[in-house]
């Protein structure tokens, strides 16, 4: 930084003192640290600026000199705002930034990264902190002696646990069963006899609430409110980092006719094309239960919910292709494991049985700890890997070039949909300069023709991506390598910053200058990867098991990426209009179940809080005309009341007991919507059947135009769709917020709202509420979204409501919280 | 206990008369091919007095008309002088009462010769007062000046970063072309 130096004129530099801008303090202790906190202050607070004689010599304006003027305060503003943030951190553990702190921090230094426990073990002391006193050693004898044994016993555990460590190559992977699932961290093993936990479970529960879902222990949110700063992470910062090992991986293996087989029974068709089969993109849709009626119809329903499917990537695709061998590896998300094994095996044996080509026989391998994932949101979130994870560079500058142009770009969604890089990381402990150091720069895309070169260039770069490499991820061999202990990695990384950076170049015997990065030692470990670009922007890393905890932390602290919880993910989806899995499924089981658990936890809520504290859904009055208490069950999205309530709204599961043992037939068109024949609800204990539970449209499209036809094969009454609402106006829909369809009559009422923003509800000209025969649906997911400025949220509404009142043309909607009276107009959008 | 809440108030101050420039040197390609037609105490006066040429008859490249709106302070206005000229300021528009209010809270945290760029801070309840101060002041220790103020802001952090993205425009349109 080149300061030009002004003429020393009194009383013109520093701006606001006379004299200089830093001074030395002299004095005794005391008063020289005081002397010296104040002058730090007055040198923090102090702007430097220049006189005017350097810019305007002998009458004349030197545009050079004026540049450069303009240059010199831009420093010097920057250097006083550092300065005065530097200035307000008045103790060393507030140099960590806010999350990634632990709270003990401020009392206790073994909370603190190692290079601050000095500095700050001397502030303490200093200012008198009540410091945690280190535990008192006991000295008693029987102490001793238990202390002892306590020691021997442990120290006998680890050397089991090494030994038994040793004698594994593999890491967990069940060949068509289940596989057992991994211990983290021996010494807790108790707490993990009905749980897993996540690889990074350890760094989470320092510093994020966690909850307990789908047998794994996941983090729910971190310990710090970020509403705000997760939009901004996921929307204009280096991202979010997510630890998604929770998601299910299998991998089905085999000869390739009857992978491809099992693939395009499980997704109907569409996981079969050509771009997938070479490996070159990952397959990211709905995947079906093949064994639910009716199995054929190819959109609709029996979704289990999304998977992604990969092809592990062939070189050809024409010869001998039944039998060779093939992999195709399956992520579904945990609530859906059950079913979609249970599928996969059955498929698996009935493959089998028929096996035309039995050898390689076909099989299906539980890799669900065996390979974990981290996922990334955010627009620099390329960058941060590229930064802080060392690539081992390919023979192959297909991938390497690809690489390259992708981390500069630093947006995911510059990446085609689906696009897969098979890679090899080196130990990212041994990095030299992670991004801390490095400047991330931002890449600002507002050169569009720069943009579409990249964009071009990465869409031709990973159209062949895939099919030259194979990832070693497929096999438990490439999975297995072994994570060196920390001590040791911190060796090797002593060991290139030594080494020497100066190189003899083979060819041409001149010395050059290799960046220490490209300094492979022999026993390097590469550690191979998968990283897929996904359908809501972000990407997921898959990495072997073990190594999961590694690259996370080396993503997360040295670029400041947050972290996030299940709660994050969902904020990011919602803002960006994206139905979230497995709450706004509720056509699918393992939404239902989410939605059931969350009633219960409501109401349980509600009950243990005082009559005075808490609104009493029975005495609600909506005034319109209708007798008190809130539509359906209060708790939450009731489904059930939706789809088997009438016209009129009303819906009495007492009446129906007596008809508990008829089957359900499926209405006739003249019918819909009205109350059939029903299985009571859960509360009278009676299991629904398959064919009562909700189901979701996946192509609504389809369905309207063809609803005559299908009408008689699918059983439309108990069909829902999913869409997005907007708000129009004020207010902000909650979850199982009420949806209701506009009645005619009213329309005109309504639409007055959006032209006279002066019709407050508490005035008279505010419309009522519609009745309940207008209900349409629930919202399941609903907030102010601070992408959007306003109310969105996700809603869930019946095929047969909406046909009945009004048609799918008519988009407005009345939404109204649960409790509330006031309805507020927005639109919905079929997704 | 309720906060101490304060206003930054950004401003640039104009020199309307160009007396002391004789010629501005094209020392850098983007302004060589900008013929300098400027007003000048050699040059005779227009008829409208010694002010800033734009518009018809000043024919500036986009070059001059930066420079000139944002020309280094004439030697009289300093530091301390702009501290006294708009308190007075305040003083001859507000009288006691404003002098007053304002006195206490209200203090010039920068001002650079060399850009005419100034941050003054004042409590968040009487900043206007300042405000319509410094929009009156007309003169600071005999050099005709025009003040503008460019941002207001409850912090100095915003109030700075809003000076070096005025810079950085200024720069880049300057060196761009480079």
């Amino acid at each position: 930084m080149s300061r030009m130096l002004p003429t020393q004129k009194a009383g013109l530099w520093p701006a606001n003192k006379p004299g200089h801008g830093t001074k030395r303090p002299a004095g005794d202790a005391n008063k020289g640290r005081d002397e010296f906190k104040r002058v730090k202050m007055m040198n923090a607070r102090t702007i430097l600026s220049q006189p005017s004689e350097s810019s305007l010599k002998n009458g004349q304006l030197d545009v050079a000199a004026f540049v450069s003027s303009r240059k010199y305060e831009i420093q010097q503003l920057s250097a006083s705002m550092r300065k005065s943030k530097a200035i307000q951190k008045q103790q060393t553990f507030q140099v960590v930034p806010r999350s990634l702190r632990r709270r003990a921090a401020s009392h206790h230094v073994r909370f603190l990264p190692p290079r601050f426990r000095e500095r700050a073990q001397q502030e303490y002391k200093d200012s008198g902190v009540q410091m945690t006193p280190k535990k008192r050693q006991r000295i008693t004898r029987l102490h001793l002696r238990r202390d002892t044994a306590l020691k021997l016993r442990y120290f006998a555990r680890q050397r089991k646990a090494y030994h038994y460590n040793r004698k594994r190559s593999t890491y967990s992977v069940g060949v068509n069963e289940l596989a057992t699932k991994v211990v983290m961290e021996r010494k807790f093993k108790g707490r993990q006899k009905d749980k897993t936990w996540l690889p990074t479970h350890l760094w989470h529960a320092k510093r994020a609430h966690m909850v307990k879902k789908w047998g794994y222990v996941i983090p729910s949110h971190p310990n710090e409110k970020c509403f705000r700063p997760t939009h901004r992470a996921s929307q204009n910062g280096s991202g979010i980092v997510f630890d998604t090992s929770y998601y299910a991986t299998m991998i089905l293996q085999g000869n390739h006719d009857g992978v491809l087989n099992i693939v395009n029974v499980i997704s109907k068709g569409k996981a079969c094309g050509k771009t997938y089969l070479l490996g070159d993109r990952a397959f990211e849709g709905p995947i079906y239960n093949v064994y639910k009626e009716p199995a054929d119809d190819d959109s609709i329903q029996n979704a289990i919910g999304e998977a992604v499917i990969y092809f592990e990537p062939t070189t050809e695709l024409h010869d001998d292709l039944a039998t060779r061998k093939s992999r195709a590896l399956i992520r579904v998300h945990p609530a859906t494991f059950d079913d979609t094994w249970k599928m996969l095996l059955s498929l698996v044996k009935m493959t089998r049985e028929q096996e035309l080509h039995p050898d390689p026989g076909i099989e299906v391998q539980d890799c669900r700890f065996a390979i974990g994932s981290i996922d990334i949101f955010g627009p620099k979130s390329l960058k941060v890997i590229g930064h802080n994870l060392r690539l081992n560079l390919e023979k192959d500058a297909t991938v390497h070039e690809a690489w390259s142009t992708a981390t500069a770009a630093g947006d995911p969604k510059l990446i085609p949909l689906g696009a897969v890089f098979p890679l090899k990381f080196f130990d990212p402990r041994t990095i030299s300069t992670p991004s801390r150091d490095r400047k991330l720069s931002s890449w600002e895309p507002h050169d569009v023709s720069k943009q579409a070169l990249i964009y071009r260039s990465l869409n031709e770069i990973t159209r062949h991506l895939g099919s030259r490499t194979p990832s070693p991820l497929f096999t438990i061999e490439g999975r297995s390598i072994r994570v060196e202990h920390a001590k040791i990695a911190h060796g090797r990384l002593q060991q290139r910053r030594t080494a020497s950076s100066k190189a003899v170049d083979a060819t041409s015997g001149s010395q050059i200058l290799l960046k220490k990065e490209s300094l492979i030692f022999i026993d390097d470990v590469s550690i191979p990867a998968i990283m897929i670009r996904r359908a809501s922007g972000g990407i997921s890393l898959l990495l072997p098991w073990q190594w999961v905890a590694i690259f996370f932390k080396k993503l997360v602290i040295p670029a400041y990426t947050m972290y996030g919880g299940l709660q994050q993910s969902h904020q990011i989806l919602s803002e960006r209009m994206l139905p979230y899995f497995p709450d706004d499924y509720p056509g699918t089981s393992a939404g239902l179940i989410e939605e059931k658990e969350n009633m219960t936890l409501h109401e349980k809520v509600w009950k243990s809080r005082p009559k005075s504290k808490k609104i009493i859904y029975d005495t609600l009055d909506l005034r319109n005309g209708e007798k008190k208490g809130e539509v359906g069950n209060p708790f939450g999205c009731d489904w059930q009341y939706l789809l088997r309530s009438d016209a009129k709204g009303v819906y009495d599961p007492s009446k129906q007991l007596a008809k508990q043992q008829k089957d359900v037939t499926i209405p006739d068109s003249s019918a819909a919507g009205s109350s059939t024949d029903t299985v009571t609800e859960e509360s009278s204990k009676t299991p629904l059947s398959a064919a009562d539970e909700p189901w979701m449209i996946t192509n609504l499209s389809r369905i309207l135009s063809e609803r005559n036809k299908l009408r008689k094969e699918l059983n439309l009454s108990t069909a829902l769709f999913t869409v997005q609402i907007i708000m129009i106006g004020r207010g902000v829909p909650s979850p199982s917020a009420r949806v209701y369809a506009i009645p005619v009559k009213d329309r005109s009422r309504w639409m007055q709202l959006k032209r006279n923003r002066k019709i407050v509800p508490e005035s008279s000209e505010y419309p009522m509420c519609p009745k309940s025969g207008f209900l349409i649906g629930f919202i399941t997911t609903g907030g102010f979204n601070l992408k959007e400025g306003k109310g969105s949220g996700i809603a869930s509404l019946s095929w047969a409501k909406v046909e009945q009142n009004g048609g799918f043309n008519y988009r407005y909607c009345i939404i109204r919280d649960v409790g509330e009276r006031i309805g507020r107009l927005a639109l919905y959008k079929p997704l | 206990m309720v906060r101490f809440k304060s206003r930054y108030i950004l401003f640039t101050v104009h020199y309307p008369v160009l007396d002391d420039i004789d010629a501005i040197s094209p020392s850098n390609s983007s302004a060589s091919n900008v013929q300098p037609r400027f007003q000048t105490k050699k040059a005779p006066p227009l008829s409208d007095g010694n002010i800033l040429p734009g518009g018809k008859e000043g024919n500036l490249g986009k070059d001059m008309r930066t420079l000139l709106q944002r020309r280094p302070a004439p030697d009289g206005v300093t530091l301390n002088a702009v501290n006294t000229a708009f308190r007075d300021a305040v003083n001859r528009n507000f009288g006691d009462l404003g002098a007053g209010l304002v006195r206490a809270s209200v203090s010039l945290k920068y001002f650079s010769q060399a850009t005419s760029t100034g941050i003054i801070r004042v409590s968040r309840d009487h900043y206007r007062i300042v405000w319509a101060a410094l929009t009156f002041l007309n003169e600071i220790a005999g050099v005709k000046v025009m003040i503008t103020v460019d941002h207001i802001s409850g912090t100095m952090r915003k109030c700075e970063k809003v000076a070096i993205s005025k810079n950085i425009k200024v720069v880049r349109e300057l060196s761009g072309d480079l």
